[in-house]
């Protein structure tokens, strides 16, 4: 029963994980929080299921959600970043969000606001070991976040693009002095974050076996303290913050009385606060304006 | 005009107009609270237990709600003296679920279900309580209060730096501000008769960001903010299905074109200058142009500049 339970928090966890890094992702390189995030990864099931709708396979329909969400992200910077005056308080914030609820409004006038079935019609075998069962479409996605993730920290601390990021994360006019071109890594950043929340909203379509314009709200929100939890801008934080996150919130549900598994999430956060405000990995810094 | 004259509209009207003022002191500040649905929650649960279980009368218990609105604010504001930005937009965001939670949860108030059975507070007294409260901002905004809000909220160290108590100032506009909520949640509570878990949740925050950022950081701008944009789906009914997205683009175009808002506060008003003599005001508009045109030091950060 345990076991099960911790398989079931690993899911739920890898999601809130790719959702933080993406969000940590356009933290680092733009320094403004992009609100719209959560929208995407509704966007991406709706658009896997309007093209498994007029026929297409499922799997070329999940590659379909992903490339969707992956263009609305990059539509997002274009639309609800680049024209912001960069040091204005509220800037991104606020447009990414409207953009967003735009988003979100065009979602429930086209397909209503009810639960819309979802099912894959992939008939995969379930892999049993040791009495737990963990079905073949949760292997794959495990399998598929936990590599796509471990990629991501490979290119980021590894590679020369990954190099060029962290600069422009640390210092964008030094970074833009020394030839890195930030429109290109900014647009690649939001390619990439909104591919991953894209993933994760299929992930958990699939899972629930239904999908409702308003899937990404109570994901979004709780993403947000997984960010801070982690120490915004740090993918790493992210990713450990994200599954702990899950995992815990789990075996909350299935051992606390009512309410605590999703206080839970709140009351950690301001925890961190408190006592680490520099988040799970940070180290001290000096104080930064956000 | 005939849609002005009905009451769900005016009570829509006040009730977005309070809760865009009670977001516009916090903002002000530097405070970037999104707790607001939250400290409305509050408001609105505990004026309608003091009048429905308690049966205090209900200007009281109204009364009481905006004083509790404000209180709630206190622990999250003492947050805020450690943390800032971002980081406090989400710290503010959490108070706000604890508290929506904590109702969901509290079988006093029927839980997810909902409260109802309050008594019915006319849209006209919602409309006087908005005035009142428009009245009381643009006083606040106006007094020594209001100029340190803007001071703290433009550069906190530069504000320091002038005797201002910055954590003292955002803790206060954080109150006003809790306050206000407050007292629109009782209104709230006490218009619509019923009340529930769900009608403090996140999406009310965005709807009244958007009314603030459209209208600008003073108190005329909230309430035009607020009055434009809920009046223009009540007259295009075609607008109805589309508001916020309606809203999605009005607030980027804005923030791309217009990013002070419709009424900006960033200058002094005509009065406060009054006193000083043309000639005055002419030499320091000449000697301000003079410092613009040179060219700042080298190494001369400003200090809104972020440290890398």
């Amino acid at each position: 029963m345990l076991g099960q339970q911790l398989i079931n928090g690993l899911m739920l966890g890898s999601v809130y994980a790719l959702i933080g890094v993406g969000y940590t992702l356009v933290f680092g390189v733009l320094r403004m929080l992009n609100l719209a995030h959560a929208y995407l990864f509704m966007a991406a099931p709706f658009v896997a299921f309007s093209a498994m709708r007029s026929g297409v396979p499922a799997t070329v329909a999940f590659a379909t959600g992903i490339a969707g969400s992956a263009l609305l992200g990059v539509v997002l910077y274009i639309v609800a970043f680049r024209p912001i005056p960069r040091h204005h308080a509220l800037g991104g914030f606020v447009t990414s969000l409207s953009f967003g609820v735009a988003l979100q409004v065009v979602v429930v006038n086209a397909f209503g606001t009810l639960k819309i079935p979802f099912g894959t019609g992939l008939s995969l075998p379930d892999i049993e070991f040791g009495g737990l069962i963990l079905s073949g479409i949760q292997a794959i996605n495990l399998v598929l976040a936990a590599t796509l993730m471990a990629g991501l920290l490979v290119v980021v601390n590894r590679t020369r693009l990954g190099r060029n990021l962290r600069a422009l994360a640390q210092n964008e006019t030094a970074a833009s002095l020394l030839g890195v071109s930030v429109r290109r890594h900014v647009l690649l950043t939001f390619l990439v974050s909104s591919a991953l929340a894209g993933l994760a909203g299929l992930m958990v379509a699939e899972r629930f076996g239904a999908i409702n314009a308003y899937m990404g709200d109570t994901y979004a929100v709780k993403a947000l303290a997984v960010v801070v939890i982690g120490g915004l801008g740090d993918l790493r934080g992210a990713m450990i913050a994200g599954v702990l996150l899950g995992i815990f919130e789990v075996l909350f549900q299935a051992y606390a009385p009512p309410g605590l598994s999703e206080a839970f999430v709140w009351l950690l956060l301001i925890a961190t606060f408190l006592f680490k405000p520099e988040g799970l990995f940070g180290m001290r810094q000096t104080r930064r304006e956000v | 005009m005939g849609v002005l004259l009905a009451e769900p509209v005016q009570a829509l009207l006040a009730i977005n107009a309070l809760l865009t003022l009670s977001l516009l002191f916090p903002f002000l500040a530097g405070v970037w609270s999104l707790g607001l649905p939250g400290f409305m929650a509050v408001g609105a649960y505990s004026a309608a237990y003091l009048t429905l279980a308690m049966g205090v009368p209900m200007p009281v218990a109204i009364v009481a709600g905006t004083v509790l609105g404000s209180v709630v604010t206190l622990p999250f504001g003492l947050l805020a003296l450690r943390i800032r930005g971002i980081y406090l937009a989400i710290a503010t965001l959490a108070a706000a679920e604890l508290i929506t939670l904590f109702f969901s949860h509290f079988e006093l108030t029927g839980g997810v279900m909902g409260y109802t059975g309050m008594p019915y507070l006319e849209a006209r007294w919602l409309l006087l309580v908005a005035l009142a409260t428009l009245g009381i901002s643009g006083w606040v905004y106006h007094s020594r209060l209001g100029k340190a809000m803007k001071a703290v909220g433009s550069d906190p160290i530069v504000a320091a730096c002038n005797g201002i108590n910055v954590a003292y100032i955002q803790l206060i506009s954080l109150g006003i501000g809790g306050a206000f909520a407050g007292l629109a949640g009782a209104c709230f509570a006490h218009f619509y008769s019923f009340i529930a878990p769900a009608n403090f949740a996140f999406h009310r925050t965005v709807d009244i960001l958007m009314f603030l950022v459209t209208g600008g950081l003073t108190p005329l701008g909230a309430l035009v903010g607020s009055a434009v944009l809920t009046l223009v789906p009540q007259y295009v009914t075609a607008l109805e299905r589309w508001a916020p997205a309606f809203y999605g683009v009005i607030v980027i175009v804005m923030m791309a074109w217009m990013p002070a808002g419709l009424l900006p506060g960033n200058r002094l008003p005509r009065w406060h200058i009054r006193q000083r003599t043309q000639a005055t005001a002419r030499r320091n508009f000449a000697r301000r142009e003079v410092a613009d045109a040179t060219p700042p030091v080298p190494g001369d950060i400003g200090a809104t500049r972020r440290v890398p």
